[in-house]
């Protein structure tokens, strides 16, 4: 199985690789989160100029046309230099949600501030019961005079403290679990009724608990067919897990390779510690569970960017989760160790890189979630 | 003279022992006011709540249960102390000075002379000092003859220290530190090439750097010696063989109980949490999957507890075996397997746990223990190389055990 890259697609992938080579050495990264918003506009406004904000989407909608394939390139130079700007919950998150089903008035509204303003926005879906079960919605909407009342409770959204928007779940009706009744909303971030607390995650970015509290939205609320929303959020968050999988292949590559230097420059017993057999062996397991998760990831992006039917497209998504969980761990972990005493330090890049593949496992269904789906599928 | 009526008696059965360990607890241990006694940038055990437990201990003569009877241990048998521990974590009490009477104050007891021990055990046993332990350096894990912390005699009685120290836990919050050194200049005709110094970190030339750790409240700094003048009455110089040492120094039968027993309550906390659901979803333990997970750590653990028992009776019966080694590892990967475990019970909510300082005064968000859960995975993960490294224990067995 082979990925050629069009010349189009090179040339994507050395720009956002020059983009993180000149802007995001680890010490600038670590500045960037420090501060109060948690990112750089500077960059964000550079992503504009760069075109990014137009990759996945048709041309119709003022997009360039890119599948799975450009995010892929796109997400997996942003794992090496574990880029916090918020594009994965913008582009490909709320994004996608509106490419797939968003009228033409609706892209207009919404879509086209992305593309060619770069407004920010995510979307909340996740709720305290639900586990990574997208159909146990209990937010609820009521039909009212003057569109929809929203209550109810979103977790862990991601990117929600700066978002211009945000797009959610909620149930207009059937019962708490059930796949049909469920819509997708949009709403401003500043509405009235919407509330949020908002903390830093512990990879560095910045998430909110959002609370609807009789949030009321017009009947232009509502994104797409009414209570048919489940397979389109389903599909998309498929997506947007291969997008954050790129990401985590990303993560690796840096993980075993700066071990595999660290271990030819770090002495004990007066040799290097590459020189030690046990730990080469732990090192080459580490670039085979990386090449490994590579190899699904291609496969994952291709069948998405291809005509596979809907159970093929779900099953290499939850195949290539559940190696990105057992690779990450098993990566992270021996890059922390084989580091030793300087791999834990807050100073050292290995373990921020950990804790991105520890949040990227807990993301839209962690290994145990996926070996369950891949199983039913 | 009368029989003392002590709270915990040794004579009783075990049953009887472990629910006078249980009602001793219960009357004097409080976790009111816990949080700001933990918060790692005071010293805990200064703090009101300790003081009155370490009070409690010294009046009923359990505060260093596994020291000598004559030095104020208990004559415990192996099971009642493994209890005592099983006790402690259970009801998550925080220890004594961890390092003061679980490593140093035995190394004192055994190979302490007598004005060493006159002057140090009583600051131990009452815990009136806090104590950090200098192993590791820039160039060694295990391999401690190659210890390059230096001590030479400069005057009569006194001599100087000159050495860095790596990974050194605590120290941030320690009055003294006890530092392994390599005494062959000083005592060039010894069989001896390490010994042990007791250093007041206030004493001229004793640097810190402390620096945070990516897992979160954890610290660990570096220690640097120059020149720093320390009575020769404070050097000890112990086992002849540098793997005695690292036995010593990490195989006490005090810490191994401690860390099997530690493994035990995080069990059972992780089956707390897993019965009760998040939020009014159904508990982790109903997904079959999660419960043969949990089953398979559960006889684990078993395995483990019984191989601590089963080696620790060698142990006193005769020389310290290497093997014992494959406690320590074994139950640290266990520990991770327990906080993997836990992770998966907080879902996405595991995202919510940054670095607590960073939170607001509002506290975690999602369930209350999901900062202390991930805090506890990091250590699992990163910890163990704060510690003699994997490697070089399954080295030690190898070479000692398989003759390999």
């Amino acid at each position: 199985m082979d990925l050629s890259l069009s010349v189009e697609q090179n040339m994507l992938q050395d720009s956002v690789r020059k983009f993180v080579r000149d802007n995001y050495a680890f010490e600038q990264r670590q500045q960037i989160v420090s501060t109060e918003l948690g990112y750089d506009l500077k960059n964000w406004a550079m992503f504009n100029e760069l075109g990014w904000f137009m990759i996945p989407f048709s041309e119709e909608d003022g997009g360039l046309g890119g599948s799975s394939i450009e995010i892929m390139l796109l997400m997996e130079e942003f794992g090496k230099g574990l880029v916090v700007e918020p594009y994965f919950s913008t582009v490909v998150l709320a994004g996608g949600l509106l490419k797939n089903a968003a009228s033409p008035e609706h892209k207009n509204a919404w879509l086209t501030p992305i593309i060619a303003d770069g407004k920010r926005a995510t979307f909340a879906y996740a709720e305290p019961q639900g586990r990574f079960n997208l159909a146990d919605v209990s937010t609820s909407a009521k039909q009212n005079a003057d569109g929809w009342v929203v209550n109810g409770h979103k977790s862990v959204v991601l990117n929600a403290p700066s978002a211009d928007f945000i797009l959610f779940s909620a149930r207009t009706s059937g019962s708490q679990t059930d796949a049909d009744g469920i819509s997708l909303f949009v709403v401003a971030a500043s509405a009235s009724g919407l509330e949020m607390r908002d903390y830093p995650t512990m990879d560095g970015f910045k998430a909110a608990e959002v609370y609807f509290n009789n949030l009321q939205v017009g009947s232009d609320a509502v994104i797409g067919e009414l209570g048919m929303a489940l397979p389109l959020i389903s599909s998309t968050i498929d997506e947007a897990t291969v997008a954050l999988c790129a990401e985590a292949v990303g993560c690796m590559e840096i993980l075993y390779k700066d071990t595999v230097t660290f271990s030819k420059q770090r002495k004990q017993f007066g040799v290097p510690i590459g020189s030690f057999q046990v730990l080469q062996h732990r090192m080459v397991d580490m670039f085979v569970e990386y090449e490994q998760s590579k190899s699904l990831l291609y496969m994952a992006a291709m069948s998405l960017a291809g005509d596979d039917d809907v159970k093929s497209r779900m099953k290499a998504v939850s195949a290539l989760k559940v190696q990105i969980g057992k690779a990450g761990k098993f990566i992270g972990q021996g890059a922390v160790q084989i580091h030793g005493g300087m791999g834990m330090t807050d100073e050292l890049n290995i373990g921020h890189y950990f804790k991105r593949l520890t949040a990227i496992e807990v993301l839209f269904g962690d290994s145990d979630y996926h070996l369950e789906r891949f199983g039913q599928l | 003279m009368g029989v003392k009526k002590v709270p915990i008696d040794a004579a009783d059965n075990l049953a009887d022992f472990r629910l006078s360990v249980e009602d001793f607890i219960a009357k004097n241990w409080t976790h009111e006011g816990l949080a700001s006694a933990t918060s790692g940038e005071v010293a805990f055990y200064r703090s009101k709540i300790c003081r009155s437990w370490y009070d409690a201990l010294l009046k009923s003569g359990l505060s260093v249960p596994y020291w000598p009877l004559q030095e104020g241990g208990c004559a415990w048998s192996l099971e009642q102390k493994y209890t005592w521990e099983c006790a402690l974590a259970k009801n998550q009490v925080l220890a004594m000075d961890f390092f003061g009477s679980k490593v140093l104050g035995p190394i004192l007891c055994k190979w302490g002379e007598g004005q060493q021990k006159n002057r140090f055990l009583p600051l131990i046993r009452e815990a009136r000092v806090k104590w950090c332990q200098g192993v590791f350096e820039e160039d060694t894990d295990s391999d401690l003859p190659n210890i390059q912390t230096q001590v030479l005699e400069v005057a009569t009685g006194y001599m100087a220290i000159n050495g860095t120290k790596m990974r050194v836990a605590d120290a941030h919050i320690a009055d003294w530190i006890f530092c392994l050194v390599n005494v062959e200049m000083l005592l060039p005709n010894s069989s001896s090439c390490l010994g042990l110094v007791l250093i007041d970190m206030q004493s001229k030339g004793v640097e810190l750097k402390s620096g945070a750790t990516f897992m979160g409240t954890h610290r660990l700094s570096t220690v640097t010696f120059t020149n720093v003048m320390v009575a020769s009455s404070n050097l000890l110089l112990g086992p002849i063989d540098a793997r005695t040492w690292v036995a010593e120094l990490f195989l006490g039968e005090a810490y191994v109980l401690a860390e099997i027993a530690k493994a035990m309550s995080r069990f059972s906390k992780l089956q707390e949490t897993a019965s009760t659901g998040y939020h009014n979803s159904s508990p982790m333990l109903d997904n079959s999957q999660f419960r043969r997970r949990l089953i398979s750590v559960e006889i684990d653990l078993r395995a483990l507890e019984a191989t601590t028992l089963r080696k620790l009776k060698q142990q006193q019966l005769g020389a310290i075996n290497a093997d014992i080694f494959m406690l320590k590892f074994r139950s640290a990967q266990i520990c991770q397997q327990i906080a993997t475990l836990l992770v998966s019970v907080h879902g996405i909510y595991a995202l919510a746990s940054p670095d607590p300082k960073l939170l607001s005064n509002e506290g975690p968000v999602g369930s209350a223990s999901v900062l202390s859960d991930m805090e506890e995975y990091w250590n699992t993960i990163g910890g163990v190389a704060s510690d003699v490294s994997v490697d070089a224990q399954k080295n030690i067995i190898a070479r000692n055990i398989l003759g390999l």
